[in-house]
């Protein structure tokens, strides 16, 4: 039995055949620099294990083969984990209230106490599924619960009359998925693709235009209201057609709401279901407070239970229509742990990603305590961090290290915090046992940067939106400028929904953001917000955290445009000019790549609880067919190239400059430690965020510009954080401004002025409370973060 | 008065040893909700069976049989030029719900799609008493105005889907070109000639509506005899006593399969054999032209909602010598 998981023999990807052992019941920490093998450690081995034994007793049909990525892990019990890659894959559609069921138990509490306009009541009593959007009860009918409806102009399509056939859609119709269909069609009603719209007869422009039964040519209106259920134009196409034909408005029935008429106009307090599930959960739970009664006591309580479990967790300044998607890596972990906490079970074994990301000092100090209490329950907490106040605060210390990718995956360190800081080997220490380490080797570094004399200024008035008060604000250019607040605090408000747009407008052309995004809509309410001083921006590179490259075969290499460099060496060496392989060939998604799993390198099992990646049988894990790999570059083949760190890649392709330049920006960003073929669809959203701002440096080369970058160093050790600042600092010295919204004190401390928001979330925040350099926050009563600079 | 004759099972191609064993079958299989069997062949009663305390003039709901009462009235109307064709779009009919504006597949609807359930309308079928779609709809304040919201999610006239939205339109949509409700059409042309004797349909403040949108419980009710005259009715190529009640050709057209196995408001049979229609809780109209058979099955309506439909297959139709 004993009170340890001992792990032995551990050699997981980078891992170097270590032993392990974290005690029971207690708090761990595992840390070491991004890519040391912590996350490989924590959730590739200790919770896959975890699962696989629980599934192995319980989904009898599935039987399991113990791995070899160890040789015995003994003393655990079921694991729990949530790792940041895999949530982020889930359902679009899904929301905060979804998530938490809290939509159903408000759908309960309306049922219960909810009042109806006499207009539409009609004396029956009401049903939970009625306030279900996707509920048959409960939707609108006329959008089907999605609150928007595409209108498109029918007149407008087949307007002109001498417009030819084969031009009808933009052009669209006669090329692509759609071209066969539509040609056959033209065919069988003697038809020709040259022939003008005015040609046609009654009877075949309505064909033209509705279809007919006898044929496979669905017709032009059914084709691009029900899109995707034919599937013969593409999205991309879609959008334009939808542009120039066509409109989203929100549904006229449910106002947006998306349900039925008599849950849209049944009322909680005079508020409607939609308003609710609009309010913030801290708002929620105030109004809740007032809405109880015998009747619907139980359920109230209920409900406000859950919600100070979230806001326990810093999320109180969600709203339960929130969507997932949108939610940051912090803010969906502990949405997670909120699950959990409330599931009240015991000998369990919790692991957790980075659960502090995204959470400013305050708030990290309630997480502690919730992760506490999970321990004191009776359970063990492992969590993957970096953060010093998460780490402090640890019964237990596992680093791994020293580097990233090969040059990691040894134990450097396991034992309990006091011994911990005085471990000489271990990087992380120093800058716990110091808390001003970081601070004082940035001093060190730049101290012999210019100084800037620079007065120049972007001014921004009467920003509004959400819950910003009317701020103003003078933002100094050519620093490095920091804002600061508490979750929902107004920063994304301010710089991402309010500053990006609003530039957007005035310097379309001069902005650079990834082609996927273009989440940033410009609401009618910024009319009134003024920016001045844009004269002085070249141009402005906007880089976040949003995903990269959806693609399932889609991977670092192809992502930075590396890829096809190495594809061409391959395509040129002997071995492939024998075996007649071109470029297509060394690309995944094409004929090199396997058909089995169709280039992704596993096959996806749904099983009980979560799904089970097997590796793919026929290409043992490559993703490529055995005679590619027959292939060799300087001794190695395509598979194992992407297996490559960056670091250990840019040392192989030492003599390819086109290569070893993208390499080389990926590895000063600190991204060194990442394989060329990681799937882009399982990187964090701060790996994305620095990827992207490589990308860009391998670009620009002039100056005057402005970066606007959302906290990077998300998911970074101290040491790469440090490496990061001091590019941000090279780039703001070679005289360019850079804004970084940022809860890391380090990071701030390092900035040259600051402007923070707050003093709370929600409602009560969006005030300027304090701007000005670090050292005058520190003084500055009004500062929140003042007291934890450094 | 039209009456029907008696006769004998032997000399009208039945065997009698099966069919009296119809009363052991129903007991044997507890079909204790069962009330009645008729069966008509050669236009005469061959046998009855009837359930405690009923009899072949006792009165039961027909439930969705009523559906092929109302594809009945149709063929009325348009024998007696109430209604010139089955083509006419409901955008021409009810303009003020259905019109480009409020969708452009409206125009494509025309009381044939409405017959063959073909309208498109976005639909989920609940189980039999808990429709929670239909429940909607009767919520409504205007369920005309509900239906003309209802998102469509098919081409009108490609897909079939039972549903009661396109014969909650029917209804309306016959009052609307006729002035007349479907009662008023049926005890005109109908019912005088075949001696049905039925009461007024339920009716509403708009129109004579299939009774699920009503808040009362009861619904159309036939006694089996009189339900059994609209099978001969189809069976007689659209004659009953002597009268042309709806035309041969309407017959035919309603009687076979459009879009998968239905014709206007009518079950067609998947071999072909003939055509049917069917009401919750065991209500069965069946006909089989080729023998000259008509059959009809009533019971008392529960959740369970059962079929009887084991005593025909296994029954009747081996009884056909």
């Amino acid at each position: 039995m004993g009170n340890h998981i001992k792990a032995y023999g551990v050699k997981k990807h980078n891992l170097k055949n270590i032993d392990v052992s974290i005690p029971k019941g207690k708090l761990t920490a595992i840390t070491g620099v991004s890519g040391s093998g912590k996350s490989s450690f924590a959730f590739d081995v200790l919770y896959e294990e975890g699962k696989r034994k629980y599934l192995s007793i319980t989904e009898s049909q599935f039987s399991l083969e113990t791995s070899n990525d160890f040789e015995r892990i003994e003393g655990l019990s079921p694991t729990i984990g949530v790792e940041q890659r895999i949530i982020r894959q889930s359902n679009p559609l899904s929301t905060v209230g979804t998530k938490t069921k809290l939509i159903n138990a408000l759908a309960s509490l309306f049922s219960v106490s909810g009042v109806t306009d006499p207009e539409y009541d009609d004396g029956k009593p009401l049903s939970v599924d009625m306030f279900q959007k996707n509920s048959p009860n409960g939707m609108c009918l006329h959008c089907l619960g999605t609150g928007e409806k595409k209108v498109f102009d029918e007149e407008k399509i087949f307007e002109d009359r001498n417009a030819k056939l084969n031009a009808l859609l933009l052009g669209f119709l006669d090329r692509g998925k759609s071209q066969k269909k539509y040609r056959a069609f033209l065919e069988q009603n003697g038809l020709f693709p040259s022939q003008t719209l005015g040609e046609l007869t009654d009877e075949q422009l309505q064909k033209l235009k509705y279809g007919d039964r006898k044929e496979t040519f669905p017709g032009v209106m059914p084709l691009i209201m029900n899109a995707s259920k034919y599937n013969l134009i593409s999205s991309r196409q879609m959008e334009i057609i939808t542009g120039e034909y066509g409109k989203k408005i929100i549904c006229p029935r449910c106002h947006g709401v998306g349900l039925n008429q008599i849950a849209s106009h049944t009322r909680l307090q005079d508020r409607t279901f939609a308003e609710l599930s609009n309010m913030s959960l801290n708002e929620l739970d105030k109004f809740l407070l007032n809405a109880e009664d015998d009747k619907n006591k139980k359920i109230v309580k209920a409900i406000r239970l859950r919600i100070q479990y979230l806001v326990m967790l810093g999320l109180g300044h969600l709203s339960m229509s929130r969507p997932i998607p949108t939610l940051s890596g912090g803010e969906l972990q502990r949405l997670c742990i909120s699950a959990f906490i409330m599931s009240d079970f015991d000998s369990l074994t919790f692991i957790f990603d980075e659960p502090s990301i995204g959470l400013h000092e305050r708030e990290k100090e309630k997480l502690i305590e919730v992760l506490k209490n999970i321990v004191s329950a009776g359970n063990t907490v492992i969590v993957v961090e970096h953060d010093e106040s998460i780490i402090s605060v640890a019964d237990y210390i596992v680093e791994l290290g020293p580097g990233a990718g090969t040059e990691g995956g040894e134990l450097i360190f396991q034992g309990e915090y006091k011994d911990f800081l005085n471990c000489e080997d271990s990087v992380t220490a120093k800058y716990l046992k110091d808390r001003k380490y970081f601070i004082e080797n940035y001093k060190h570094q730049t101290k012999n940067a210019p100084a800037s004399h620079h007065d120049e200024r972007l001014r921004i008035c009467g920003a509004r939106i959400h819950n910003l008060k009317n701020l103003s604000l003078s933002i100094p250019l050519y620093k490095m400028v920091g804002f600061a607040g508490v979750s929902g605090s107004g920063k994304s408000s301010l710089i991402a929904h309010t500053l990006v747009p609003k530039l957007k407008m005035l310097i379309r052309n001069r902005i650079v953001q990834d082609e996927d995004e273009d989440i940033y809509d410009y609401p009618r309410e910024l009319d009134d917000v003024q920016i001045q001083g844009t004269e002085y921006i070249n141009k402005c590179y906007v880089i976040n955290q949003q995903p990269i490259g959806r693609a399932k075969t889609s991977n670092i290499a192809t992502y930075t445009g590396v890829f096809d460099v190495i594809r061409k060496l391959f395509a040129e060496t002997e071995d492939a000019k024998d075996l007649g392989f071109d470029m297509s060939f060394f690309s995944l998604n094409a004929e090199g790549g396997c058909p089995t799993c169709g280039g992704q390198g596993f096959l996806v099992y749904h099983v009980g609880f979560g799904d089970m990646n097997m590796i793919c049988d026929e290409c043992h894990g490559t993703g490529y067919i055995e005679e590619v790999l027959d292939v060799k570059y300087h001794h190695k083949n395509i598979a194992e190239v992407l297996e490559m760190t960056v670091k250990e890649a840019c040392g192989f392709f030492g003599d390819v400059p086109k290569i070893v330049q993208i390499l080389r920006l990926l590895d000063k960003v600190g991204m060194g430690y990442i394989q060329l073929g990681q799937k882009t669809t399982t990187i964090s959203g701060g790996e994305a965020q620095r990827i992207k701002l490589a990308k860009e440096l391998g670009k620009s080369r002039n100056k005057d510009n402005i970066y606007i970058l959302d906290e990077p160093t998300v998911g970074l050790s101290p040491k790469d954080s440090e490496h990061l600042i001091y590019l941000l600092r090279e780039i703001c010295n070679a005289g360019n401004t850079v804004i970084v919204t940022e809860h890391d004190i380090d990071v701030l401390s390092c900035c040259d002025y600051l402007f923070e928001l707050g003093p709370k979330g929600g409602e009560e925040g969006g005030y300027l409370i304090a701007e000005g350099t670090p050292e005058s926050l520190k003084e500055n009563a009004n500062s929140v973060i003042g007291g934890y600079l450094k | 008065m039209f009456e029907l004759s008696e006769g004998g099972l032997s000399e009208n191609g039945l065997d009698e040893n099966l069919i009296y064993s119809i009363d052991d079958f129903i007991r044997a299989n507890r079909y204790r909700l069962m009330r009645s069997v008729l069966i008509i062949k050669n236009q005469k009663i061959v046998y009855e069976w009837y359930g405690e305390k009923c009899n072949r003039e006792t009165k039961h709901a027909l439930h969705s049989i009523e559906k092929s009462v109302v594809s009945t009235a149709i063929g009325v109307c348009l024998n007696n030029h109430l209604i010139e064709s089955l083509d006419i779009p409901i955008t021409q009919i009810l303009p003020e719900y259905f019109n480009d504006e409020a969708n452009v597949f409206h125009k494509l609807i025309t009381l044939k799609t409405l017959l063959t359930m073909t309208s498109g309308f976005y639909w989920r079928n609940g189980p039999h008493l808990n429709d929670p779609m239909r429940e909607q709809l009767k919520r409504s304040k205007d369920w005309l105005q509900a239906i003309a919201d209802c998102n469509i999610v098919n081409t009108p006239n490609t897909d079939f889907q039972y549903k009661v939205t396109d014969i909650y339109l029917m209804n309306a949509c016959m009052e609307r070109l006729t002035g007349k409700t479907v009662y008023d059409i049926l005890n005109e042309y109908m019912f005088p000639y075949a001696g049905i004797d039925c009461d007024p349909f339920i009716m509403t403040p708009t129109c004579t509506v299939y009774h699920d949108l009503t808040q009362v419980k009861d619904c159309m009710e036939l006694s089996a005899i009189d339900l059994a005259k609209f099978g001969l009715l189809y069976l007689n190529h659209g004659k009953l006593n002597n009268r042309q009640i709806i035309t041969a050709e309407y017959v035919d057209e309603a009687t076979t399969a459009h879009i998968e196995n239905y014709g206007y408001y009518w079950w067609i049979h998947e071999d072909g054999s003939g055509y049917r229609g069917l009401g919750r809780g065991g209500q069965e109209l069946h006909v089989y032209p080729a023998h000259e058979l008509v059959v009809v099955l009533q019971a008392q309506d529960s959740p369970r909602s059962k079929f009887y439909t084991p005593i025909i297959t296994d029954v009747i139709l081996k009884a056909l010598k």
